[in-house]
């Protein structure tokens, strides 16, 4: 029984959503702090993945990636680093497209703290930076987590713009979502469906997960 | 001087234009509510900018549009008590308090929690609180932080009542040993009567009136100081050739003075008996406000007017048929 899939979607997911965690967070409050015009123009740009076809998505990441093209060439010839066919691929296309769903949604919770709290805080003579760690994420608690687990699903479950920039190659960059496409084109349902309950059980236990955690957050 | 600001600020539907200095350590800023007086604390703590102006407080510039100074409001020592206490609600008091308290925080906090009767409830967190001890820890977190100034913003608006006079005269107390200005925002007079020697009365975005508080509460300078200190019967008054006359009281005043608009009475200046050359009002048609402790009675003066004027009881049982008032309990505003 090859694991790979597997092993390759839930590597996808916790890089992804790790990196979507801190750059969302981060991105979300600097904007949270701007006026309205510069928030709706960041807010449009920032969703943009979200709402065009994840292949559209995939489209662009491959032009801007291709070894032929500027930054594809240059990440090539500089480092040595490939991202068409590749592992990073996979997180790179993943991240494009589940990064909104963590920013959106870091963005919506820190909307809702209390802003006399933040103000309170900078009276106080705190930090910005503290005032993020230690103010306004435990107030915004509810949705960060929520963000980040849509953001593991989504990462977990990507399947366009991954197979456009990263392809399906066997133990390198086919995913679960890939397989389950590739095995059901070959006909092999009974393969289709294993893999699509292995993707139930593990969307179950992250929500499971996040449900238990915003539930002892409501205790508190 | 401790206090000296003149700000603008352009809100669209609303202006703020606010000049006022001030010598004072403890002042009070009354306004109705969306008058500006809450803008003006935000715009001292740096949480607003001005679109103009400038805001010293004890000689130190904090903001100053044209020499474009604008200090952030972490450097500006000014602590904001908010109306909501704006307590961390995931940290514990201590926490909380130690939150602002920079270096040698441990002991400051410690101390601190002493004084304020909080060091039994250092692990509690803010829900575990009653309301009494959530305003004792927003104010010993912002001593903790060591302001140069205190801005307290309707202090009391969230407290039930019968913890309000408690937590007045305790608040009054802690801030007795604090040696900065404290600027106190409230719409209620009796609150900003206790906690300030000078007063600045906010109208619409600009100062109508400032000076001591007792100057302001006993002659306010114009019909809305006298409405937000507690003046309940204004009318509009008129200089005739010969008299001041009030028309809506049916009222003759010897002219002293030639610009008048308005004339004010304090319901608790009505006298059940003649003193002495004291005008008669006849108390028919009436109708009667009752509180705990007094009663309100709302009578029309005069046959001529509809305006309505009321005078203070102790008790409701017996209601005069004749009420009288001294001249010089009229207070004209020009």
């Amino acid at each position: 029984m090859d694991w790979s899939p597997l092993i390759i979607s839930l590597k996808t997911g916790i890089v992804v959503t790790a990196l979507s965690f801190f750059i969302g967070i981060w991105t979300a409050w600097k904007i949270y702090g701007t006026n309205n015009k510069i928030k709706c123009f960041t807010d449009s740009l920032l969703t943009l993945p979200m709402v065009i076809p994840p292949t559209a998505a995939g489209f662009i990441l491959l032009l801007v990636f291709s070894t032929r093209r500027p930054i594809g060439s240059f990440l090539f010839d500089k480092f040595n680093i490939r991202v068409i066919q590749t592992w990073l691929g996979c997180i790179i296309a993943a991240f494009v497209i589940s990064f909104p769903l963590m920013y959106r949604n870091a963005r919506a919770a820190f909307e809702q703290v209390d802003k006399d709290v933040i103000y309170a805080a900078r009276t106080l003579g705190m930090r910005e930076s503290r005032i993020l760690t230690r103010v306004a994420m435990p107030a915004a608690a509810h949705g960060l987590v929520s963000g980040s687990v849509l953001t593991f699903a989504r990462a977990m479950g990507e399947y366009g713009a991954t197979s456009m920039l990263a392809g399906n190659i066997a133990g390198k960059t086919a995913t679960v979502s890939q397989k389950i496409a590739m095995v059901t084109q070959d006909g092999d349902y009974f393969a289709a469906g294993f893999w699509v309950i292995v993707v139930m059980i593990i969307a179950f236990i992250a929500i499971l997960l996040m449900n238990i955690v915003l539930s002892r957050f409501i205790r508190r | 001087m401790s206090v000296d600001i003149n700000i603008k600020k352009d809100l669209g539907n609303f202006k703020l234009d606010i000049e006022w200095k001030s010598e004072s350590k403890r002042i009070g800023i009354l306004g109705a509510s969306g008058s500006g007086k809450s803008l003006t604390l935000k715009s001292i703590a740096g949480i607003e900018t001005p679109d103009d102006g400038f805001i010293k407080t004890d000689g130190r510039v904090l903001f100053d549009k044209g020499k474009k100074i604008n200090i952030i409001p972490q450097k500006r020592k000014t602590g904001y008590m908010f109306q909501s206490l704006a307590l961390f609600e995931n940290m514990s008091v201590e926490k909380n308090i130690k939150a602002g308290a920079g270096k040698y925080a441990d002991e400051k906090t410690r101390d601190i929690m002493d004084k304020f009767g909080l060091a039994d409830k250092a692990s509690l967190f803010p829900s575990q609180l009653s309301q009494g001890q959530k305003q004792r820890t927003a104010l010993a977190r912002i001593i903790a932080s060591e302001p140069d100034t205190i801005l307290l913003d309707e202090p009391f608006s969230s407290l039930d009542r019968h913890i309000r006079d408690e937590v007045q005269t305790s608040l009054i107390d802690m801030l007795k040993n604090f040696k900065g200005t404290v600027i106190t925002v409230s719409h209620s007079f009796d609150e900003i009567y206790a906690l300030c020697d000078e007063l600045i009365v906010i109208d619409k975005g600009r100062v109508c009136a400032c000076g001591k508080t007792e100057d302001i509460f006993s002659k306010p300078p114009n019909r809305v100081s006298a409405m937000l200190t507690g003046w309940e019967n204004i009318a509009f008054a008129e200089s005739r050739e010969d008299c001041i006359y009030i028309p809506d009281w049916d009222i003759k005043l010897p002219l002293y003075k030639k610009d008048v608009s308005y004339a004010a009475i304090r319901s608790n200046s009505f006298s059940l008996t003649d003193k002495g050359d004291m005008l008669c009002f006849c108390v028919g048609e009436h109708y009667i406000k009752r509180g705990p402790f007094d009663c309100t009675v709302y009578f029309k003066p005069s046959e001529k007017t509809l305006k309505k004027m009321c005078f203070k009881l102790p008790s409701y049982e017996d209601i005069p048929s004749k009420i009288y008032l001294d001249k010089k309990d009229i207070l004209i505003i020009s």
